[in-house]
């Protein structure tokens, strides 16, 4: 089983505190995603949880087992890192089988072990090869090689895509979706990126302020965020927030409070060519796919989706359903 | 925890037992000599008290004249060493860089100061040095020129001696230096069309401040120490004009055996020392920002 | 014409670097008797007079042999001690590090006159007085600080994932050290390496007060104390000269990478 269940966990660097009374549980076999913004802790949860530092105070829990003060050694975790830290002097099997001497154990057990690893991820033909003579895609084979072949309790990942380009970052999501299929394991992935969390994750967990503020699958975030930044974290364009006043310009509706905001998507709101629309196109975002046209509602520029064809300057109606509002 | 602090003293403990056992312990033992008359010869051993120091302080002209030697020998072979090797580096850096030229800077400093004391004083000799030879054949002297056994000019002679073998270290200090400024600011320079004096003072010495401090500070203190060269040259004769502070330490302990006294110059050098470089630390500590 | 300007420049670099080179060399193979007279300034045939009389000195070879001994035991220890020590500060400390690179730098350009008498009582204390012992215990304590410093900045380059890594794997911090910080740490070793046993092989004022005999006299020392009736015998000194700095321009030609990059990282990070 590959439970984990984080109980209030505190930690503080230098008097200021990074996790706050923090709880968070990690289902067996499910691919977690921790999405949030560069320094909102989420590296130190995920630092914590391999052992990597001690926490303030709390529980960290791998199958009802209390872990919080057992270091890294005994927790059996697999860590990949950003720049997957491979060992630049060692081969790509000496990469493998590093972890595997560290647990002293025969060398017929560990040829055996590391074999089996390299012909799963189809590294046989590198064994000799060393780190920079990889490419992306291998390093992470690597990378996950070196973890898998100690049968670790949890894969952690921290934004090992984030530094690539983004063709490869795409090749590369897709074959680690593959392999936490084939391997089912837990893995908890720690990124800034929505894009990354929407594509990989069973569930996203989304941090701010050193708390998970929701938790849940990716669409789920997308559709019903919990607060304002969550919406304003994912999607592109970014979500349009609209104060009351300006509520009522763009529906032509009174708002059912005047205290609160307005947000709506820019692909949920649909802009018209409409001669008596009394909104006007400020400039035009093309995107292949779908247009997104910027008008000003009040002082504020909104964007919306553009239907049919529209030039600067176009009388346009812009019009949404009520369902894909969000009020906060 | 425990294991942590295991490795903690595994891996520093021979590094701090080491200078603690043959640097802080003879220094306090530097101190409380220096607190005593202490001659081997006549088997004097009592306290003095502060005597030393106010003697020191008070009545030694020899100790200030070898402070003002020392201070003298500092400013000028740093300063003439750090003019020369930041042209040097200039040169190397934006006329044309070899590898082999490296080479050729790195034997000075490479040689013991013993042996390059020892080249120069053969080359500086009165009848069959090579420099009185050039100088007379040029006719720019009429008379040999008794470079170490004149006083007005043989720590002048010792300067020389030391900026020929610490200039190239420097150059090659600034010339990495001068590397490591970001080719992409050279370039909007260029495109802003900056003169080159203006892109020496505004560009260039800027960015190479932390380079130059650091060479600065290094060298400074290496000469305030300054004793192999001017032992084996001069002695820190003729009558007493190149003597600093290290050799004057020097020959009160081992040659007039007074260790108490000798102490107390030694314990001076190195507090002198120790203020200089806080100090330039402080002054200069905006700009020397980085852990 | 720029070429000609760089042909000039780099004739004064060679000249100003290499002249007192050349004079010495030329000095040492004159006739013994020639060299009190100026002009001839090239000698009119090569003469191994010099150089033979250097050899035949039996305690000359003494010294080369003393001063080998202790350039390689003082590296030696210093090495293991300083390349341990700076991967502790580099990874094990989070606080104070700065204050024990500081206090090493203080080490290293502590005048050495200050602490000679006291160091002078502790060699004597150990017994070592007049042994190699002597030279080596405190050349590894003035050569450490130098390690520390290269090897710090060395193992400041090396990502800090890989020391996560590691651990993860399940190294102990021993581990870590022996087969990923030490193998990854060699160009930094060779040029410590480098910079020690130069600094032991130039080093002067302990050697000279620490000695009393040839028995563990080193080059310098050696050197220092060649003496004549009237004047110095500059064909003996010139030679031996000449023979020491050998080794060094070899050491110089092919290691000059490691080198500059040893004296400069040490000088960069202040």
């Amino acid at each position: 089983m590959g439970r984990i269940d984080v109980k209030n966990l505190c930690m503080e660097y230098n008097q200021k505190r990074v996790l706050d009374r923090l709880d968070l549980e990690v289902l067996h076999g499910e691919f977690l995603v921790v999405l949030g913004e560069s320094g909102c802790g989420k590296s130190t949860l995920l630092n914590l949880i391999a052992g990597l530092r001690e926490p303030f105070s709390g529980q960290i829990l791998f199958d009802q087992r209390d872990v919080t003060r057992l270091d890294v050694q005994s927790r059996n975790v697999a860590f990949v890192f950003q720049d997957y830290a491979l060992y630049p002097h060692m081969t790509v099997e000496q990469n493998i089988r590093f972890p595997l001497e560290n647990l002293k154990l025969n060398r017929r057990e560990i040829d055996h072990k590391c074999d089996g690893i390299l012909t799963r991820l189809r590294l046989n033909d590198f064994r000799n090869q060393y780190p920079n003579q990889l490419s992306g895609g291998q390093k992470q084979r690597v990378a996950i090689g070196r973890a898998m072949v100690r049968d670790p309790f949890v894969f952690l990942f921290d934004e090992p895509l984030s530094s690539l380009d983004p063709h490869l970052r795409d090749h590369l999501r897709l074959e680690l979706k593959q392999l936490h299929k084939e391997l089912k394991k837990t893995f908890i992935y720690v990124t800034h990126d929505q894009l990354s969390a929407m594509v990989l994750g069973d569930r996203v967990a989304f941090m701010d302020d050193g708390k998970i503020q929701q938790i849940g699958p990716p669409l789920q975030l997308y559709r019903s965020p919990a607060n304002i930044r969550i919406a304003r974290f994912f999607g592109f364009p970014p979500v349009n927030v609209l104060t009351a006043t300006d509520f009522e310009r763009l529906s032509g509706k009174p708002a059912p409070d005047s205290k609160m905001k307005f947000c709506i998507r820019p692909e949920n709101l649909e802009c018209r060519a409409d001669s008596k629309g009394c909104f006007e196109v400020q400039w035009i975002q093309q995107m292949g796919a779908a247009n997104f046209v910027y008008i000003s509602v009040g002082k504020q520029t909104i964007c919306g989706l553009g239907k049919g064809s529209l030039h600067k300057n176009q009388k346009v109606s812009c019009n949404f359903k009520s369902e894909n509002l969000m009020i906060f | 925890m425990k294991t942590e602090f295991k490795n903690v003293v595994i891996f520093l403990g021979p590094l701090l037992i080491l200078p603690a056992l043959f640097v802080i312990w003879p220094l306090i033992e530097l101190m409380v000599l220096s607190l005593k008359h202490k001659v081997i010869l006549f088997e004097i051993d009592r306290w003095a008290g502060l005597e030393n120091y106010q003697y020191l302080l008070g009545k030694d002209a020899r100790f200030w004249g070898a402070l003002g030697n020392t201070l003298y020998f500092t400013v000028c072979s740093v300063g003439l060493e750090l003019v020369l090797g930041l042209m040097f580096a200039l040169y190397l850096r934006f006329g044309k860089e070899s590898a082999w030229i490296k080479v050729i800077l790195l034997l000075p400093w490479a040689i013991p100061n013993v042996v390059s004391a020892r080249l120069w004083q053969w080359m500086l000799h009165p009848e069959v040095g090579i420099i009185n030879h050039v100088l007379l054949t040029l006719g720019w002297i009429n008379e040999p020129v008794l470079w170490l056994s004149d006083p007005t000019l043989a720590l002048n002679a010792a300067i020389l001696a030391d900026i020929w073998k610490t200039t190239p270290l420097i150059t090659l200090l600034l010339f990495a230096g001068l590397q490591r400024i970001p080719e992409t600011i050279l370039s909007a320079a260029k495109v802003d069309r900056t003169p080159p004096v203006r892109f020496l003072f505004y560009i260039l010495l800027p960015q190479l401040n932390p380079m130059l401090m650091t060479a600065m500070i290094l060298r400074g203190l290496d000469a305030f120490r300054v004793f192999d060269v001017i032992y084996v040259m001069t002695g820190g004769g003729p009558a007493n004009s190149t003597e600093t502070l290290s050799i004057y330490a020097y020959r009160t302990y081992f040659q007039s055996l007074q260790f108490g006294y000798g102490s107390s110059i030694a314990l001076t050098q190195v507090i002198l020392m120790l203020a200089m470089t806080w100090i330039i630390m402080n002054a200069f500590s905006s700009k020397w920002d980085r852990s | 014409m720029t070429r000609a300007l760089h042909a000039g420049f780099y004739g004064v670099i060679l000249l100003w670097s290499l002249w007192p080179f050349i004079w010495q060399w030329v000095t040492s193979v004159k006739v013994p008797s020639n060299i009190s007279r100026i002009p001839p300034l090239l000698p009119e045939h090569l003469s191994a007079a010099n150089y033979s009389a250097i050899f035949s000195n039996e305690t000359f070879i003494r010294v080369i042999w003393n001063s080998i001994a202790v350039g390689l035991g003082a590296t030696a220890i210093s090495l293991v001690v300083g390349a341990m020590g700076a991967y502790g500060i580099s990874r094990l400390l989070e606080r104070g590090r700065r204050w024990i690179m500081l206090s090493l730098l203080v080490v290293l350009m502590l005048p050495q006159v200050s602490v000679v008498t006291p160091l002078y009582r502790i060699v004597d204390l150990m017994g070592w007085g007049d042994t190699l012992w002597s030279l080596i215990a405190v050349y590894s304590i003035f050569s450490v600080p130098l390690v520390v410093w290269v090897m710090y900045q060395a193992y400041e380059e090396i990502p800090e994932t890989l020391h996560r890594a590691a651990r993860v794997d399940g190294s102990s911090e021993w581990t870590i050290f022996t087969r990923v910080y030490l193998p990854l740490g060699i160009p930094g070793l060779v040029s410590s390496g480098l910079l020690s046993l130069i600094f032991c092989w130039n080093e002067f004022l302990f050697a000279l007060t620490f000695t009393s005999s040839y028995k563990a006299r080193t080059i310098p020392v050696g050197i220092s104390l060649f003496s004549g009736q009237y004047d110095f015998p500059w064909g003996e000194i010139t030679a031996a000269s000449s023979l020491v700095t050998f080794p060094i321009i070899l050491i110089v030609i092919f290691s000059q990478k490691y080198l500059v990059r040893g004296l400069v990282g040490s000088g960069v990070k202040g």
